[in-house]
């Protein structure tokens, strides 16, 4: 554990003593597209599809040097999706849920290109939190009606609500002053958690899968 | 920044194979993996089906995975011991089976299963079925448990049949109707009894051991049918109730006391003619995929109110119910919603806990309820297929509901419950 700290910090001071060192500050909005990945294991009939959602938030950059910058963002995103049965007698029956994440990606920013429009790629892992969902849609009763419902998520112990997993993604930047530059990001974020716990005894991972486009502003300190 | 780009890269990949693969996830009654040829695999395949398909873990405190954890070895052991050419004994099979199911709260479960390797002697005998009922281990436990269902719903019989001839009781009966007609398969019993109070008001009184009720219904204007007669017995009680001017009618009783359940279709009869607006006390759901906690929203089994119908609340007339242990089922349901109702009120005891309602055959749409096929595949489970909760967020699963006004079969005997309720209707202001 030791070597491994040890390890970080002379990365750290290797790349931190560099020159032209600049932190950037920035806020950032656009859409996020979700997909649920889950296997076959213990459904009947439902699919699964994606849906978009509204993503936000702020950017955090150190630029170490002149290719390479560490990215912090805290990110709020919808990653929600829509379940839909297929049987015939209950092919009515769906449920879209409208979620709401805090996610908080760190990444590796590898920039290229000219001195004012520049390409970055971005690598890294990230963290989240399952603040909220609401669910609508069809549901069927007893009398094999197919009331609508529009409600709050409970969530219970079977609901992880902690997130983690692999963010990567691609961007442009553009310089509109020495202070200010236009990011535009599209950024992919793979789930290594299931947002359903796992029981030991039954496994039936469900994971999601989010691709976050978005226009940020960064403002360079 | 080109080795720094490859290592990043590398423990991306790597770890982008994190994800875990999933395991095979049978879900409930999945008939092409009910297949067994051991004592361990006929307990996994229960274990897994009831693991996905009840419908109460929400609310029973069952260690589920303790029980796979504590009873796989056992049951490995049995077939170690059967391949060494000993016999497994039913009992045996039955004493573990009582652990591992018998304290479920589902309250309409019972489980029947065989031993796949009987003995000489548990074959020859035909002793080689296992039946686990949690509801049995759990009524004997309260305090004013009495008998076997069987028993009570014969002295019950006995003493309405008595009451309806005029020969028991206190009150004045201007009528009496007892009828038994067979439902399907089972033979139902109805009683009618219109009692006169003193000041000259009446009380129809309506007494059945199920509800069977939408199927007998109709049978009404037909002589032909073998349900005319009770039908007729049904309306007697129905436009009593309805039509009997306001002077002249105390109050109705209905008498869920070891009623077993039956059809949800029937409140039509005994809750929608005696409301104005729609009544949702109680929702159901089900489940929706193989999570224990996977539930389909909640939704509100809603009474509308009958074409031809009554506001006993606005005429301030009481409804009284009569309930008691062996109020099972749609006798419990039906005794919560009239409990609901502005001038409802249950005399007796606590009812008998098992509410949450069946849907037989429907496995592939709710992920739940009753499953397996003793013929076929060794054991059967009746299961509830819904989960129910009031309207103030209680799942009576196990418990029952409780009357307004207790009173006991044990210390009061079946007429003093009756004689409660003709006395509340009597001194109703």
């Amino acid at each position: 554990m030791n070597k491994v700290k040890l390890l970080i910090l002379t990365l750290f001071i290797v790349l931190t003593t560099n020159v032209n060192a600049q932190l950037g500050i920035g806020l950032k909005g656009g859409a996020d597209f979700n997909s649920i990945t889950r296997s076959n294991a213990g459904r009947i009939d439902e699919t699964y599809h994606g849906k978009k959602g509204l993503g936000y938030g702020l950017i955090l950059r150190y630029q170490v040097n002149d290719w390479f910058a560490m990215r912090a963002d805290v990110e709020m995103l919808s990653r929600s999706h829509s379940m839909k049965r297929n049987l015939n007698f209950v092919n009515e029956v769906y449920t879209d849920y409208k979620n709401n994440y805090l996610t908080l990606p760190v990444m590796a920013d590898f920039t290229f290109g000219g001195s004012k429009l520049r390409g970055h790629f971005l690598m890294g892992g990230f963290v989240g939190y399952w603040l909220s969902s609401n669910r609508n849609g069809k549901t069927v009763d007893m009398s094999m009606d197919f009331p609508d419902f529009d409600e709050k998520l409970e969530f219970n112990q079977e609901h992880n609500r902690l997130a983690a997993g692999l963010v990567g993604g691609t961007g442009v930047s553009y310089d509109i002053s020495d202070n200010i530059a236009l990011e535009l990001d599209a950024v992919f974020y793979y789930d290594l958690t299931s947002y359903m716990k796992i029981n030991e005894l039954s496994v039936d991972p469900r994971y999601n899968n989010t691709l976050s486009l978005t226009l940020g502003v960064i403002y360079k300190l | 920044m080109r080795k720094i780009s490859i290592i990043l890269i590398t423990i991306i990949l790597t770890l982008s194979s994190c994800r875990k693969s999933p395991d095979y996830v049978p879900y409930i009654g999945e008939t092409s993996k009910m297949s067994y040829s051991n004592y361990a695999e006929q307990f996994d395949v229960l274990w897994n089906n009831i693991n996905t398909g009840y419908v109460f873990w929400d609310v029973d405190k069952t260690d589920w995975d303790g029980m796979y954890e504590k009873y796989m070895p056992q049951f490995e052991a049995l077939d170690a011991r059967y391949e060494s050419g000993k016999a497994v004994e039913t009992k045996e099979l039955q004493a573990l089976y009582d652990e591992i199911m018998g304290g479920l709260i589902d309250h309409h479960m019972y489980v029947q299963l065989k031993n796949i390797h009987p003995s000489f002697s548990n074959n020859s005998f035909g002793n080689n079925t296992i039946v686990i009922n949690p509801a049995n281990n759990e009524i004997v436990t309260r305090d004013y448990y009495y008998k076997e269902n069987y028993d009570m719903s014969n002295e019950l019989q006995q003493f309405i049949k008595r009451v309806a001839a005029n020969k028991e009781s206190d009150y004045k009966v201007v009528k009496g109707d007892f009828q038994t007609v067979k439902v399907d398969d089972s033979q139902v019993s109805l009683c009618y009894i219109l009692f006169q109070l003193p000041d000259g008001r009446y009380i129809p009184y309506l007494w059945q051991d199920s509800y069977r009720m939408s199927t007998i219904m109709t049978g009404l204007n037909n002589p032909q049918s073998r349900y005319y007669k009770a039908a007729q017995l049904i309306d007697s009680w129905k436009q009593a109730a309805l039509k009997t001017d306001k002077k002249q009618l105390a109050g109705i009783i209905l008498d869920n006391r070891c009623n077993s359940g039956g059809s949800s279709a029937d409140v039509n009869h005994v809750v929608a003619p005696f409301i104005k607006q729609d009544l949702s006390v109680v929702s159901t759901r089900y489940k929706e995929g193989p999570g224990r906690l996977e539930h389909s929203v909640w939704s509100p089994m809603t009474v509308e109110p009958s074409t031809q119908n009554r506001d006993l609340a606005a005429e301030n007339i009481p409804y009284v119910v009569l309930s008691n242990l062996y109020s099972i089922s749609m006798g419990e349901i039906t005794t919560y919603n009239v409990s609901q109702l502005p001038t409802g009120y249950v005399v007796g005891e606590r009812t008998y806990g098992a509410t949450g309602p069946l849907l037989p055959g429907y496995i592939d749409m709710t992920y739940g309820g009753p499953f397996g096929d003793m013929q076929n595949e060794n054991h059967y489970v009746y299961t509830s297929t819904f989960e129910m909760q009031t309207h103030e967020g209680f799942v009576p699963e196990g418990i029952g509901f409780t009357p307004d006004k207790e009173v006991l079969t044990k210390t009061s005997g079946v007429k003093g419950q009756l004689d409660a309720a003709l006395k509340y209707i009597t001194e109703y202001k």
